[in-house]
């Protein structure tokens, strides 16, 4: 077994919020024993609805913020060892919003320069040439280089925060939802070029979305958090076919494609979205669960390997 | 015929210029169709939305042909009429429920007021009223979600109180613009049936603004894909879907990742190179010319014919009827 490239260790994170001027802040629990592992070239896809982590764990992953407890390792080392700028070459991000991203007052050449100028690596004629080349295989064009990001267009403006995360040479990139804010043709433009620059580069990515099909198109392995806990994970092709818990079905059956015309399915979903502050007792799934037992509300289920040793659920009673 | 569009025509000031946002358009629904207008952003499907209502941006411009609800001229109504018919009549939901909602007033104040305006109901029938529309859209505790304020509540059960104000006065068109684009993908689903309930009962006729191609396979009678203004095809959601004989519509059909049981990160996707472009000036020719795959000569000299292909759709393009015709998936 070769090390992981990089390793999350039971992370829990939880972030306190106060409910007005005079009152205790309370406790929210962002992330609650969240492991993952992610080898070199592999894409990890992490899927869940709004308010179930998936963002706290980028951050964390990304050195944004510094988990409550647990750790990160990365390539054998613990990340808090790393020096800022060491740990910044080996992680990249690419975020959601190419609108906010992007410091509108620098040029688009400067700003996949950026981090080149950051690690001083080259010098200024190779760090040109370098951004020159990354630009091309991003698919921008050449006269893009001097304008200003906010003169392109939103699947251009990701493709240069795609160029200027890849563009120091990382080994891993964290993508938080990156086609979200594009349209459909845009959006397949730039799940192509991710794919072509892994192939090329081998770098590996942990890909994070809400859309089930586009993590289904582009991740080898994935895990499903629901309300900050790792609900499955396994490889995408398996739990795509044959889904153990019942929140993986469910959002499965919510993504619409435009080959089935069945009409609007019953989910069987029950209540309302949880308070994040008020968990839950049991299984945190269980007030809204299709198939949820009396079990369900009193015991807590762990994430548990089922089937073979690639595949992990956390659910009582299981499907398929 | 519901509502019957022809000619419709928008346009916006646009930094000195005028941006021609919607350029000629022709739409019917039927009493108890769903009509799903989409295309991706800067087609002109909000602004078509707008138009209906008349409710568009200060400084735009509307020309139609025809815009008739019914029986009733909507182009020749004065304001005062439009806005006792606005609500009423013909309603609308917005993509997002916590603009459209008033942060400063209660759920019970707006959903009231609204039916009191149109029916000069009782405050107590206002109330009952209230209450019985909140349970239709599913809201358990009704009479307690009265009293809260928009910030108190989740995006889906905003969407679904913004559904039933739309409903309170049972209208018999309903425009919905992107309604479950903010919201998650199982509250999606589960908003998107209350909506298909709520019409299937009242028979209402509905224009369904939407980006998603899946959205549209589930809940369109009819579909129109808009691009730059124009309307490129038309016709039943199945013809459209399964059959698609515009080059556009093809090709975003093909860009729209789908469960195919591949390896993944092996399979490139089809997309559309370039950009959507903007119009200034009146152009007739194909608004899909400047990235069509399939271009001729004749596309930059004429505009194109309307055409019924075979599948039974209209299809706005030069190629020829055979070329057109789709393959049989």
């Amino acid at each position: 077994m070769t090390t992981p490239l990089l390793e999350a260790r039971d992370l829990n994170h939880v972030y306190f919020l106060r409910h007005g001027f005079l009152k205790q802040p309370a406790p929210l629990r962002a992330l609650n024993g969240v492991s993952l592992t992610i080898n070199e070239g592999e894409i990890l896809g992490i899927v869940g609805e709004s308010g179930c982590g998936k963002s706290t764990l980028a951050r964390i992953l990304l050195g944004l913020e510094t988990p409550t407890s647990g750790d990160v390792i990365l390539e054998g080392r613990p990340v808090s060892s790393y020096p800022q700028r060491e740990r910044a070459l080996a992680v990249q991000p690419v975020f959601q919003d190419p609108y906010g991203s992007l410091n509108p007052s620098m040029s688009v050449e400067d700003l996949i320069a950026l981090p080149l100028h950051v690690h001083k690596i080259g010098s200024r004629q190779e760090r040109q040439q370098k951004v020159a080349r990354m630009a091309e295989q991003v698919g921008l064009p050449r006269r893009a280089l001097s304008a200003s990001p906010n003169q392109l267009s939103g699947g251009q403006r990701q493709r240069v925060a795609i160029a200027r995360a890849l563009v120091s040479g990382p080994r891993l990139v964290i993508c938080d939802e990156p086609t979200s804010a594009l349209d459909v043709s845009v959006q397949a433009q730039i799940l192509n070029l991710l794919l072509d620059l892994r192939a090329e580069h081998r770098v590996a990515m942990l890909f994070i979305s809400h859309n089930l099909s586009v993590i289904e198109h582009m991740a080898d392995r994935m895990m499903v958090m629901y309300l900050g806990r790792v609900v499955e994970a396994g490889s995408t092709q398996q739990i795509f076919a044959a889904p153990a818990h019942p929140y993986t079905a469910v959002l499965r059956d919510s993504v619409f494609s435009p080959d089935d015309d069945g009409g609007v399915p019953d989910l069987g979903l029950r209540g309302n979205f949880p308070n994040a502050m008020n968990m839950p007792s049991g299984c945190v799934f269980h007030p809204r669960c299709p198939v949820a037992r009396p079990e369900c509300a009193t015991t807590e289920p762990f994430l548990t390997q089922a089937h073979d040793a690639s595949r992990q659920n956390a659910c009582l009673f299981p499907l398929n | 015929m519901l509502l019957q569009v022809r000619g419709l025509h928008v346009n916006l000031p646009d930094q000195g210029e005028r941006l021609h946002a919607v350029r000629g358009i022709d739409l019917d629904v039927a009493e108890g169709e769903t009509l799903c207008l989409v295309g991706e952003s800067g087609c002109g499907k909000s602004m078509t939305a707008l138009a209906l209502m008349q409710l568009l941006p200060r400084g735009a411009q509307l020309r139609s042909d025809r815009l008739h609800l019914g029986e009733t001229d909507l182009s020749a109504l004065p304001e005062r009429k439009l806005s006792q018919l606005r609500g009423r009549r013909m309603s609308m939901i917005f993509q997002e429920p916590m603009t459209a909602l008033n942060p400063v007033f209660t759920i019970g104040d707006q959903l009231r007021t609204v039916y009191r305006r149109h029916t000069g109901a009782s405050a107590r029938e206002a109330q009952a009223r209230a209450i019985e529309m909140l349970e239709s859209v599913g809201l358990t505790n009704a009479s307690l979600r009265l009293g809260q304020y928009p910030h108190q509540l989740s995006g889906g059960l905003r969407q679904r109180v913004l559904i039933a104000m739309a409903l309170m006065c049972e209208p018999e068109m309903l425009i919905c613009d992107e309604p479950t684009t903010a919201l998650d993908v199982t509250t999606q689903a589960q908003i998107l049936r209350i909506l298909k309930d709520a019409q299937t009962a009242r028979k209402m006729g509905m224009v369904f603004i939407t980006h998603d191609l899946g959205v549209v396979a589930r809940v369109a009678d009819r579909v129109a894909v808009m691009y730059a203004g124009r309307i490129v095809e038309q016709g039943d959601r199945a013809s459209v879907l399964r059959t698609p004989a515009h080059p556009y519509t093809k090709g975003l059909i093909a860009s729209v990742p789908r469960p195919e049981g591949a390896q993944p990160g092996t399979r490139r996707l089809a997309s559309i190179p370039g950009n959507v472009p903007a119009f200034h000036r009146e152009d007739a020719r194909c608004p899909f010319l400047s990235r069509c795959p399939a271009r001729m000569d004749v596309c930059g000299a004429v505009p194109p014919p309307l055409r019924q292909v075979p599948t039974g759709q209209v299809v706005s393009c030069h190629l020829s009827l055979d070329l057109l015709e789709p393959v049989p998936a």
